[in-house]
């Protein structure tokens, strides 16, 4: 099995919105592919539908080739982009129970990061600030060693200089086998870690690439050409 | 993998409870003192004798209006909000997280009924209730024994309908719960709507079973004279079978409505 996210005919519809439109799609395995596009143009939905969180409408999606599951969970780590910690909990809590539900967990890295980053880990989720949370969500998101990650809008409510942590902790946190699917509208952040780009609007997939060809055959920087397809 | 989410079940659970039963337990302890040294009676210690006394009683209240509340909002929270994401999220089965919280919410709510059970009984219990209630305990056996009547299967049929009752009614509230959520501004509107909407069927479904149960009684008394011990155990034990059938049938009702949506329309916000 080549590809770790595939999608045939995917179709989803909510109450009055046709969130996705018939998308083909095929992620390989070992790359970082951004997920670009507009606000409210299916990004969220489309990662939703691989971690099971929502069903198809119509047509399938298969991680590593199994419809979304507990095996596929077992396998793919997913940042949501909202924070999802439980606020009773202390930080030590929640490395606790992702070790406890997940194989893949790898406690000493998560340990590691925390610690560089000053979060003490008892402290309550609940007395934290959002850029906080979002920093413990997204190392415990990296500290599994997971066959593809699905991280949607990790740098949206950080600082700049997190942004770059963030950015370092994906490329440094991953293996060469594994694929990270990273959904963004803060394009210019992310163009210098990814390998592949999927543009998606109103539902669709509009374009398809390796940033290498368009920096080469377009002679343009994504963050341009994202402009020049989206524009307003 | 139940096993795990059942331990961390109790960990989120244990917060919501355990303060209220502390509470309980040392206004019982207090209530008690001052009933057997007959605070109430001095001038002085009348006033706070009677607000502990008070405060005992709501004591009682919420403990019973904690485990509804905890059973409501642990399902809530935790599946329906933005904690749903990690729960969902977990390689663990839809049966497995329902039945963690089912599981969990009837422990605790027998506890609840247990707590405020020897609660009372440790307030009241004095040495003629007690020697009465010894008294009653070891005549009972032999008295059933002598009417030909199977004391351990009559308890045993009784403790089974009310662990099958609460299960089907935790099931319902969870089934409310997922229908409600499907509208996005009307959840407890909706969500309560339906609660009031099961309730009709099963009351309907009960109406239904009633002629049944009246027909057998009015057999057993169209014999002639009055009943036997023997034909009232009977009637008593078969209507509880009835109730157990009732509540094992709607609570397979609501189990598979909770399990469905969640599976099929589970709609995070």
């Amino acid at each position: 099995m080549e590809n770790i996210l595939e999608c045939r005919g995917l179709i989803k519809f909510f109450p009055n919105c046709l969130a996705l439109n018939n998308v083909d799609l095929t992620v390989p395995k070992g790359r970082i592919v951004g997920l670009l596009g507009p606000n409210g143009s299916g990004k969220s939905t489309l990662i939703k539908l691989a971690n099971g969180l929502l069903t198809p409408t119509q047509g399938t999606i298969l991680v590593d080739g199994k419809a979304p599951g507990i095996e596929t969970k077992k396998i793919v780590s997913y940042l949501p982009e909202r924070t999802y910690l439980t606020e009773w909990m202390t930080v030590q809590d929640m490395l606790d129970l992702f070790n406890d539900f997940y194989a893949d967990f790898n406690m000493e890295k998560a340990r590691d990061m925390l610690a560089r980053l000053n979060i003490q880990t008892k402290s309550r989720i609940k007395t934290m600030s959002k850029g906080t949370k979002e920093k413990v969500q997204l190392i415990l998101v990296m500290s599994r060693e997971a066959q593809l990650y699905l991280l949607d809008e990790p740098i949206g409510g950080v600082d700049p200089a997190a942004r770059d942590y963030i950015l370092n902790t994906i490329i440094g946190n991953y293996n060469e086998n594994a694929t990270v699917l990273i959904s963004t509208h803060l394009i210019s952040d992310v163009e210098q870690i990814l390998d592949d780009v999927i543009f998606i609007n109103q539902g669709s997939v509009v374009l398809t690439s390796s940033v290498d060809d368009i920096r080469e055959k377009q002679d343009k920087s994504v963050d341009a050409l994202f402009r020049e397809v989206f524009r307003c | 993998m139940l096993g795990k989410l059942i331990k961390y079940e109790f960990k989120g659970t244990a917060r919501l409870y355990l303060p209220f039963f502390a509470l309980l337990v040392l206004l019982t302890v207090v209530n008690r003192l001052s009933l057997q040294f007959g605070l109430g009676n001095s001038e002085f210690l009348e006033i706070p004798a009677v607000i502990s006394m008070m405060l005992y009683i709501v004591a009682v209240v919420a403990v019973f209006v904690i485990a509804m509340v905890a059973t409501i909002q642990r399902f809530y929270k935790n599946f329906m909000t933005d904690e749903g994401y990690l729960m969902f999220t977990l390689p663990v089965s839809q049966d497995g997280l329902i039945l963690s919280k089912l599981i969990v919410a009837t422990i605790w709510n027998i506890f609840s009924v247990l707590i405020a059970m020897v609660s009372l009984f440790f307030l009241l219990i004095d040495g003629d209730i007690w020697s009465a209630m010894i008294e009653v305990l070891w005549r009972l056996p032999s008295l059933a024994a002598a009417n030909g009547i199977n004391l351990f299967s009559i308890c045993a049929v009784i403790l089974l309908a009310m662990l099958t009752s609460l299960v089907a009614g935790i099931l319902q509230i969870y089934a409310s719960i997922v229908i409600g959520c499907m509208s996005s501004r009307h959840k407890l509107i909706l969500g309560l709507g339906v609660y009031l909407g099961f309730n009709v069927v099963m009351q309907t479904a009960s109406l239904v079973m009633l002629p049944f149960v009246t027909n057998w009684f009015t057999a057993i008394t169209e014999q002639g004279g009055s009943p036997t011990p023997v034909q009232v155990a009977d009637f008593f034990q078969g209507t509880m079978l009835y109730g157990i059938g009732f509540s094992l049938v709607f609570g397979a009702v609501f189990y598979v409505i909770t399990r469905l949506m969640l599976k099929k329309k589970l709609n995070l916000e």
